[in-house]
């Protein structure tokens, strides 16, 4: 039977044309399967952690900034996170340790971008289910909020 | 067998050539092109070509929609109560509507009339009247929210308004009705020798907006109905229509049709600020509210004003003339160039279009047929350029395009005719459905109109829509006049009678538009910056709590010590500082509405609890997953009770 049915193929690509037809009919799948996965790229070239900022550099410890931070801190952000317990958010009095500073820049400049891609964001969201507001700080006033998360994982 | 593979090859053959020839199935489609529905059709997700703002009539308010697609993007609370948005109940907002008769809950707006620059409608404020008790607001674009009202002394029936110059000098207000003035008992038979029309110039700050009235002409006691400012040559003259010339105060529907022509008014305004430097007018002793929304403390303020200057025609020659128009005209419109008056005279065969040139032609050559009450009347033939020969039945109101054309409303015959500036010859028409009012032309009352579109703004919709019941909505109807007939492209209902509506290119206010207050920048004194300001203030029986919300959670959301008798004030001011995510506020028994408190913004809503029990509050607006969640309890006391104030939101640390 199995021989028989090689043959019926045979017989039927050499009646619609020959080895021709296979090749445009493979040519024509893979072409297609290339542009279709051309659509869906952007998820395809996340490989490394996704991040907003990249390359923030802390110096030496600045205290005024970390005061400054804690103004902003209580204004913008102790709504929903508090230092050593959970609240809306996670507690940040550590967070300085636990995640880099490019991470944490990232959550507070573009909450809404880390969601969509961050997979650790992705799995805090899952945990806490309230999405982070984005509080439009400046990129100046997030680096000091930063100092401040600092002062507070190094118990300055 | 063959049969089977054959149509297995085939099958695959057309998923490949889907894919390759649509491409991604997420990409966006092209606009089909030659029928009316892609006209009209803009895409899930994509803009509208215009801003249209069109009058809620009696609703009170104003509405935005998107043009060409007739999207309803926005109700703006103006002059009527809104529970939905806490206009009028929120106690920043109730000073808007404060008047010389108290706190008015209502009014009829007719006329959105946005704010120009050279002729140009620039983005910056829309006007609206108040047509019950006379009144004009302007809205702030930025925004979309109304920003300040003034009361017109003087008036009843404030109809002829907020129609503005050329670089928005002035909006002005002429009262439909005459009355006493000043106001008094007295025989409403003495309305001949007793009743006068005020007709006033609000003068607006280039800078601010903000409203101020400048002064007010005395006319005779008729009705004074729409009006116009010139531009261009015009610029600095104003015309209004009226009707009543009989001076009938009763059955008007037959006694004020009685004569052959009424009157279209030419006020020279820059003779007035003559008059007025030169210090020729009388002060009245009025009473009138202003009330002015600040933008930094959030809240409205109402001021009782007492004063206003009052020009008298007799006394101040060359003010005002009257340019005698057929049969009880209605609309009163000025040609881009600001040559041509086009008078709408409903109940006319004819439309009278009037020459500027020839009107001061007539002035400087004394063609003057009689004198009323000080006002010159110039001769018909020597003012008017043309007549619009059958246009059809009851002539309104008349809009221009961007090729040198008129259209006009007819009421009694339902349609719209379109004519030529050039020979006042009829050239197209299209029925409309039904019984028009107003029409609108993108920029069709500036000096450069963008044509494209003309929306009849109808009265009657009968048989358009699905019935509800007896009573039916208005409707906007989207006619294309690209090209050389006019099209119907779309029907669209819209609240209250869309008296009037004016619509704007998206691009010039879109990007101006207001994401968010900054909370830096709110000064309401009751605002509280961060959750460990909040707090519970007693003084007397009045108590204030500070209130914040931030998704998902008020703080504080339990509180003790309300007692019965208390006046409870919820500041709330919203911390999130992100476009789009307001929070409701809402106390079980609150004879109020609810509020809904932008970011950045802080409201306050008024409470006076009666029985002693447990009252859950919540936020109404859709917030978060765990927006559910976002509630809190007050607990109220007996008026004797000890309990002492408390509150919480798990906030220790």
């Amino acid at each position: 039977m199995k021989t028989n049915k090689h043959f019926k193929l045979r017989n039927f690509i050499k009646n619609v044309g020959g080895y021709k037809v296979i090749s445009f009919l493979i040519f024509s799948v893979v072409a297609s399967l290339l542009l279709f996965s051309a659509c869906g790229e952007q998820k395809e070239e996340v490989k490394e952690e996704f991040l907003v900022i990249k390359g923030t550099k802390i110096g030496e410890f600045n205290p005024e900034k970390a005061e400054k931070g804690a103004k902003i801190f209580a204004e913008k952000c102790a709504a929903c996170h508090k230092y050593e317990e959970k609240f809306v958010g996670p507690p940040l009095g550590n967070v300085f340790k636990r995640r880099s500073v490019d991470y944490i820049m990232s959550q507070i400049l573009d909450p809404e971008k880390m969601i969509a891609n961050n997979d650790t964001t992705k799995a805090l969201l899952k945990q806490f289910m309230t999405q982070m507001p984005n509080q439009h700080l400046s990129h100046e006033d997030a680096l000091s909020v930063l100092e401040h998360l600092r002062a507070k994982a190094e118990g300055k | 067998m063959k049969k089977s593979l054959f149509i297995y090859v085939l099958i695959i053959i057309s998923i490949s050539m889907i894919f390759l020839f649509w491409g991604c199935p997420s990409s966006k489609q092209g606009a089909v092109s030659g029928d009316v529905a892609s006209k009209v059709y803009v895409p899930p997700g994509e803009y509208d070509e215009f801003y249209g703002f069109f009058s809620g009539g009696f609703s009170g308010q104003l509405a935005v929609y998107g043009i060409p697609s007739g999207r309803l993007f926005r109700v703006i609370p103006v002059f009527s109560q809104d529970p939905e948005k806490g206009w009028g109940y929120s106690e920043e907002t109730k000073p808007m509507l404060m008047t010389s008769h108290g706190f008015i809950p209502w009014d009829d707006a007719h006329h959105p009339e946005l704010s120009q620059t050279d002729g140009m409608a620039d983005g910056r404020w829309i006007f609206i009247n108040g047509n019950n008790t006379p009144r004009i607001a302007r809205i702030d674009l930025t925004t979309f929210r109304t920003v300040e009202i003034i009361e017109l002394p003087n008036s009843a029936g404030n109809h002829s308004s907020p129609f503005g110059t050329e670089n928005t000098e002035y909006v002005v207000a002429g009262t439909r009705f005459s009355i006493p003035i000043p106001n008094e008992d007295i025989s409403i038979n003495e309305y001949k020798d007793k009743f006068k029309g005020a007709i006033s110039f609000v003068k607006v700050d280039n800078k601010t907006g903000r409203m101020d009235i400048a002064f007010q002409v005395l006319m005779p006691g008729f009705d004074y109905d729409l009006a116009r400012a010139g531009k261009g040559k015009s610029h600095g003259w104003c015309f209004f229509s009226m009707y009543n010339s009989e001076q009938a105060n009763t059955i008007k529907e037959v006694n004020a049709s009685q004569n052959d022509k009424d009157f279209i008014a030419a006020i020279n305004w820059k003779k007035a600020e003559e008059y007025i430097a030169q210090k020729k007018f009388k002060e009245f002793d009025v009473q009138y509210a202003h009330n002015v929304f600040n933008e930094e403390t959030q809240t409205a303020t109402s001021t009782m004003k007492n004063k206003v200057k009052v020009l008298i025609p007799e006394e101040c020659p060359g003010l005002v003339y009257f340019m005698p128009t057929p049969k009880s005209p209605h609309g009163c419109d000025v040609d881009p160039t600001g040559e041509y008056i086009v008078g709408g005279g409903k109940l006319a065969a004819t439309i009278p279009v009037f020459s500027y040139s020839k009107m001061i032609k007539a002035i400087e050559d004394k063609k003057i047929d009689k004198t009323i009450d000080g006002v010159p009347v110039l001769n018909y033939d020597a003012v008017i350029a043309g007549e619009v020969q059958e246009p059809g039945l009851g002539p309104l109101h008349t809009e221009f395009d961007d090729q040198g054309n008129a259209y006009t409303s007819m009421f009694v015959s339902s349609e719209i005719t379109k004519w030529s500036l050039k020979d006042f010859k009829v050239i197209d028409k299209i029925p409309t459905y039904y019984s028009i009012g107003h029409l609108l032309i993108p920029g069709g009352n500036t000096k450069k109109p963008y044509g494209k579109y003309v929306i009849a703004l109808n009265k009657i919709t009968k048989d358009r829509y699905l019935p509800t019941g007896p009573e039916l909505t208005q409707s906007a109807q989207l006619i294309d006049i690209s090209g050389d007939k006019m099209k119907l492209l779309l029907d669209f209902p819209t609240i209250g009678e869309p008296h009037y509506g004016q619509a704007i290119a998206a691009s010039v206010i879109k990007d101006k538009s207001l994401k968010f207050y900054k909370m830096e920048n709110n000064k309401h004194p009751y605002k509280t910056s961060k959750e460990e300001d909040t707090r519970i203030e007693r003084s007397g029986n009045v108590v204030r709590i500070y209130m914040t919300t931030i998704r998902s959670h008020f703080a504080p959301d339990n509180i003790e010590g309300i007692k019965v008798g208390d006046e409870v004030y919820f500041h709330i001011t919203n911390l999130e500082q992100d476009w789009d995510v307001p929070h409701g506020f809402a106390i079980k028994g609150a004879e109020n509405s609810e509020l809904l408190i932008m970011p950045g913004e802080t409201l306050t809503l008024k409470w006076l609890p009666k029985k002693p029990g447990v009252y859950p509050f919540y936020c109404t607006d859709f917030c978060s997953a765990l927006h559910q969640e976002m509630q809190g309890y007050v607990r109220v006391s007996p008026a004797n009770s000890q309990i002492k104030l408390a509150w919480n939101t798990q906030n220790k640390k």
